[in-house]
């Protein structure tokens, strides 16, 4: 026998109660848009730190650099204008050198400069016209001041007329005459267009790295969306697999990276469930036929042998036990193979269309027997629409007459004698309800839950034993295996009612 | 009458046997599928009661041979498990009924009578009332030339009506004849199952046929309901 007495005797274990569901809220796709997100997020955050840290290395460099050259620029300016007026010692002074100096500062002015001639022995100073009467500041820090150029930025106390509003000037002190007294020459110019140069740059830098920052989250988001676009895939084919059909598989990409790997290895490893699934069923189907097969034989020689024992009132008894005991066994046998299937499947793999009315009707002929034992009345009615459609469901007749069998059996089980036990078809275009209403104690809250649990017992009316609580349980499996749903409440004026709903067929 | 069991367990064989015998048939039993079809082959049956599980063949596989060998015996099929797919395919393979292991014997005689029945109906194989034809072998229904589609309760309801035009037929009659069971007064199950009927034999048609006796029951007739 395959699948070996172990795993069988596993299957045929009841299910747990209040067994948790797998399934959970969020499942693997939405964690691959977060892990698209991150891998994203992540790219993103490495490139624009580059990005900024090249801006700030470029920005540094090519700052100093221009800051070079403004100062050779100046010191050049500063020389050429020293060359020009030709000073020497004897100039102090001497009104001669105010008028010498005009003409030579005035071409200077139009560029933006600023030239001051400082006598350091007077204190008095030959300034350009632009200045306004600005006096540059002047220290002599160290006598290295004199020979080699000073220079300083100047901001702040500038009157805005002169560097443009809020900019630096960048002065340099040069010494014209080392001579004692020495004379100074102050040539300052605004910063303003090389800091203009510079934002301009900072604001191409900016634009660039924005963009190109951007365009980096843009193709990134889309190549994680496509290296984990078969996930998902994987994923909604993996939840669409069940054991009604595990002989599906997920379709392998065409091309051969680790994603196609891995669905090679998810699609063996379905392959071995297919295999061990089939395994178990023909491995429950066999247990079937061997536990039934001897009970069947025994039912029918009880029943051809009795006919002819009829005459002995002891014998008949005997009769009536075995016969009774021997269909209760093959009934939770079979009770047992239906629910071993409903739980390693969820819904039927071959259904013919039963009509539930012949199924109720059967229901009922077979729960006729026990009911007029306790004088119990079996009411069916059908609640037809007007076309007076017949509700066709996909399915299973024997499993279905199990299924209201057991209802009725438990409905009058607890149902007060000279009652009547409801049995309703209402049929709507889609689905198809059934109840079964009695007139009995009702269950409590607190068992209401439970009563479709396996071994799960209410106490029963009379101290009644023999019933093992397996017979709504079936009902259970048996809906589900039907894409069904069973419910009970209590109804008002005592009793309850017992629900089944079952997707039906549409019949022309 | 003679029938034919194929089944492997030789216990159930000979079980099902004596209780058949009872009923005053002739029995053959065989328990490999290959001499079973080789028998209802040369031998005429009236029946054949045919197990799923064999051991040198597939039940539904013997159904199939026979019927392509244009052997029309009715066949029961015996299913041990409640298995739809088994069921679905001894049907489609041509089996005539199935009944599923364990069985109650008495089921088993009544689906046995039945079978016989349907094969061959004693009173001729078409019944009429007025425009009303009725074919047993072909299971056809037709009004005024109309073929009608009717389920099998519906069949067997209008079977039983056609067998006892303008009579009076009570509730309970109906619920015995047809349904072998006694309905309770709350039910409505006849009245839906007639109105059913009625819909698909006399609303297409501008004079009905089946009419509603108040408090009584049901008739068939061409003149109405008596007054």
């Amino acid at each position: 026998m395959p699948g070996g007495p172990q795993s069988g005797t596993r299957a045929l274990l009841p299910a747990s109660p209040g067994q948790p569901r797998t399934d959970r809220g969020w499942g693997p796709l939405q964690q691959s848009k977060t892990l698209r997100f991150k891998l994203t997020a992540y790219y993103v955050a490495i490139f624009g730190a580059l990005q900024v840290g090249l801006w700030v290395l470029v920005q540094g460099l090519v700052a100093s650099h221009l800051r070079q050259r403004f100062d050779t620029e100046l010191l050049q300016r500063a020389q050429g204008i020293g060359e020009a007026i030709e000073l020497d010692s004897r100039d102090h002074g001497s009104l001669r050198l105010a008028e010498r100096l005009k003409g030579v500062i005035a071409p200077f002015e139009s560029q933006n400069t600023f030239i001051q001639i400082r006598l350091s022995a007077s204190g008095d100073s030959v300034r350009s016209a632009n200045l306004r009467g600005f006096d540059f500041p002047f220290a002599v820090v160290s006598e290295d001041t004199e020979r080699a150029p000073e220079w300083r930025d100047l901001r702040g106390a500038i009157p805005d007329a002169l560097s443009g509003k809020g900019h630096q000037l960048r002065l340099v002190n040069i010494c014209l005459v080392e001579h004692r007294p020495p004379i100074y020459l102050q040539v300052a110019a605004s910063l303003a267009p090389l800091e203009r140069t510079l934002t301009v740059m900072q604001q191409l830098l900016i634009v660039f790295i924005v963009v190109s920052v951007l365009t980096a989250a843009i193709v990134s988001w889309l190549l994680a969306g496509r290296s984990l676009a078969p996930i998902g895939l994987i994923t909604r084919h993996a939840r669409r697999l069940s054991a009604a059909q595990l002989d599906q598989r997920i379709p392998a990409a065409a091309r051969e990276d680790e994603v196609a790997e891995m669905v090679s290895a998810i699609n063996d490893m379905l392959a071995r469930f297919e295999n061990q699934f089939k395994n178990q069923q023909q491995f429950i189907s066999n247990v079937g036929h061997e536990l039934k097969t001897p009970l069947a034989v025994l039912l029918v020689e009880l029943q051809t042998r009795r006919a002819r024992a009829a005459a002995d009132p002891e014998l008949d008894a005997f009769f009536d036990i075995a016969e009774d005991e021997v269909r209760r066994l093959l009934r939770t046998v079979e009770a047992f193979l239906i629910l071993a299937r409903a739980r390693a499947r969820r819904r039927l793999e071959t259904t013919a269309e039963v009509s539930i009315e012949d199924v109720l009707i059967a229901g009922t002929q077979h729960g006729v027997r026990y009911a007029d034992a306790r004088n119990v009345r079996i009411v069916p009615k059908f609640a037809v629409d007007e076309q007076l459609s017949e509700p066709v469901v996909p399915g299973d007749a024997d499993m279905l007459t199990t299924l209201i069998e057991n209802l009725i059996v438990n409905a009058v089980r607890h149902s007060p004698p000279d009652e009547a036990v409801e049995v309703e078809a209402v049929s709507t275009p889609k689905q198809v309800q059934l109840f079964v209403r009695d007139r009995g104690p009702g269950i409590p809250e607190e068992h209401r839950k439970r009563v479709f649990e396996l071994f799960y017992q209410v106490e029963s009316p009379a101290g009644e034993s023999g019933k093992a609580g397996i017979g709504l349980a079936l009902v259970k499996a048996i809906a589900e295996l039907h894409g069904g749903t069973v419910s009970v409440r209590n109804r008002e004026g005592g009793g309850c009612e017992f629900c089944v709903t079952l997707p039906t067929v549409a019949r022309p | 009458m003679r029938f034919l069991i194929i089944e492997d367990n030789p216990k159930l064989g000979s079980g099902l046997r004596r209780a058949l015998e009872e009923q005053g048939y002739v029995v053959d039993v065989t328990q490999s599928g290959h001499d079973g079809e080789h028998m209802a082959a040369v031998q005429a049956y009236d029946g054949i009661i045919l197990d799923v599980m064999l051991p040198d063949m597939d039940g539904v596989q013997v159904c199939r041979n026979l019927r392509r060998r244009k052997i029309s015996t009715p066949i029961l099929m015996l299913t041990a498990l409640s298995d739809t797919s088994e069921k679905v395919a001894g049907l489609d393979a041509g089996a005539d009924d199935y009944l599923t292991k364990p069985f109650e014997l008495e089921e088993l005689i009544a689906r046995v009578r039945a079978l016989l029945r349907r094969a061959q109906p004693s009173e001729g194989s078409v019944l009429k009332f007025d425009e009303i034809e009725m074919d047993l072998l072909k299971r056809s229904v037709t009004r005024a030339g109309r073929p009608i589609s009717l389920t099998a309760k519906e069949f067997a309801l209008l079977e039983y009506f056609l067998r006892n035009p303008n009579r009076v037929i009570t509730r309970t009659a109906l619920g015995e004849r047809v349904w072998d069971m006694a309905f309770e007064e709350q039910s409505n199950v006849i009245e839906v199952y007639v109105s059913r009927l009625r819909n698909k034999i006399d609303k297409a048609f501008d004079r009905p046929l089946l009419h509603t006796v108040i408090g009584t029951g049901y008739i068939l007739s061409a003149d109405g309901p008596p007054a």
